[in-house]
């Protein structure tokens, strides 16, 4: 679309020009065509004072709310430490935490490797379980972020776990790049806006590491690969 | 042959106005269009952010107001030359009725265009909500509150109003002598070399831009650039007061 913007900019600025300028015996100062510059401006008038009323119509529903306090959301998960939570077992209590995918696996041998992706942005946990039942349990969990008080946790990608011999591997998947459009205060009313930057140079972002717990069969160990 | 009726000032200011109202339609055409071109240019966002699975793009109508101050400075500075001056000799007048059918016209563009330049700001928003769809919009700003219309109309008028004194003062200045046509380019790439090095230039300016907007009252604010107008619309009056009839 942007590619298109300035041949109908350098369009309009000549068709318009041209035409108000060609000269006309009904003319005012025998100097341009009076008649389709008014049609011209009078149609502008027309279109933006419509705008307001179908601007009030649009519907609003689709459009991305913004419900989220960043300083709030940050302390609340400072206060909602996963290892505090884990130690505790009230991790379903959790308002910040989310779990968003299990994986299990078959274990044959007593050890196995972990390898962490660099860039899987999470934080393991291993536990050893009670029991002794072959199967590496592995559950993953985000934290609630934020980006200009818009919450996009179901943007970020929820990272892999698969089982490649006898290695056990996480990795991140693709994230979904959100893009959306925000309209901000003009530069003549900046200064009567309580701090709104102009060009939002700086933004509000919270996001934490996701939290990948391991939960392993008893009697077996774990090497975290290099 | 004299004629026996007293000329009223107020009168002849009236018709002047009402005149140049019609005959003047050229000069809010060329700042229509200029917003038009500002509205195109206002669909690319003005500056963008992002982290590593998000980018945002922001938008507003600064292009268009922006657009429409130098097509201001453009207008106000044409009404002072000689062919829009000349246009008034059809009527009862002299300088000072010309100036104030001139100072006029000048507020009413800025009336007209501030109220447009502010709903460009919705004509926008409804482009691309269709254009790119509800889903990829943020609420916040989306909505044209009733307060946020006012402020932006009273602020870009303000404005507008300074800078069409500021191009009319330039124009009289021209008028009173040639020498101040060469002086205006001189003027603006001074401006720039004082904004590109440090020293008192550069601090007076800085001052200067604070003292106007930095203003967190809107009431002062007003009242700031609507007086600095008035000296600027009086001086060019005092200026122009004096000059024969035709040049």
């Amino acid at each position: 679309m942007k590619i298109l913007i300035l041949p109908i900019i350098i369009f309009i600025a000549i068709f318009f020009v041209v035409l108000g300028k060609q000269r006309s015996k009904k003319s005012t100062m025998g100097y341009g065509s009076i008649r389709f510059k008014k049609t011209v401006v009078y149609i502008f008038l027309v279109i933006l004072i419509l705008s307001l009323p179908i601007l009030y119509l649009l519907p609003r529903n689709k459009l991305i709310k913004n419900g989220i306090d960043g300083n709030k959301l940050r302390e609340q998960i400072d206060k909602e430490d996963f290892g505090t939570l884990y130690n505790e077992g009230k991790l379903d209590t959790a308002t910040t935490l989310i779990k968003q995918k299990n994986y299990s696996f078959d274990i044959k041998s007593n050890a196995f490797y972990i390898n962490q992706m660099e860039n899987s942005f999470v934080e393991i946990i291993g536990e050893e379980k009670q029991e002794a039942d072959g199967k590496i349990d592995v559950e993953i969990y985000t934290y609630k972020s934020s980006f200009n008080n818009i919450d996009v946790t179901k943007y970020q990608a929820v990272p892999i776990a698969m089982m490649v011999n006898n290695t056990l591997v996480i990795e991140k998947a693709n994230d979904t790049t959100f893009n959306y459009k925000q309209f901000n205060n003009n530069f003549t009313t900046i200064q009567f806006t309580k701090g709104d930057p102009l060009f939002h140079s700086t933004f509000d972002s919270v996001s934490r590491p996701g939290i990948v717990l391991i939960r392993y069969p008893k009697g077996v160990s774990y090497l975290k690969e290099k | 042959m004299m004629s026996l009726i007293e000329a009223n000032y107020h009168e002849v200011i009236k018709r002047q106005y009402i005149f140049k109202l019609r005959t003047h339609f050229d000069l809010l055409y060329l700042i229509i269009i200029s917003q038009m071109v500002g509205i195109l240019l206002s669909f690319m966002a003005i500056g963008s952010s992002s982290s590593s699975f998000l980018s945002v793009n922001y938008y507003n109508s600064s292009i268009v107001i922006v657009l429409t101050l130098i097509s201001m400075f453009v207008v106000s500075l044409n009404l002072a030359t000689d062919n829009y001056r000349n246009m008034d000799f059809a009527f009862v007048t002299n300088r000072f009725t010309s100036n104030m059918s001139n100072i006029l016209i000048l507020i009413s563009l800025a009336l007209i265009t501030a109220l447009t330049a502010t709903l460009s700001g919705a004509l926008t928003r409804i482009a691309l909500y269709f254009m790119v769809g509800p889903e990829k919009i943020a609420l916040d700003g989306f909505v044209l509150t009733p307060i946020k219309l006012c402020m932006d109309f009273l602020t870009v008028m303000l404005i507008s109003m300074l800078i069409s004194s500021i191009g009319y003062l330039f124009g009289c200045l021209a008028q009173k002598n040639k020498a101040f046509i060469l002086m205006l380019p001189v003027f603006l790439v001074g401006l720039i070399f004082i904004l590109r090095t440090n020293g008192v230039g550069l601090n007076f300016i800085k001052n200067m831009f604070e003292f106007y907007f930095s203003e967190k009252s809107i009431f002062i604010y007003a009242i700031k650039l609507i007086l600095t107008s008035i000296v600027f619309f009086a001086f060019s009056t005092l200026l122009t007061d004096k000059i024969e009839v035709r040049k």
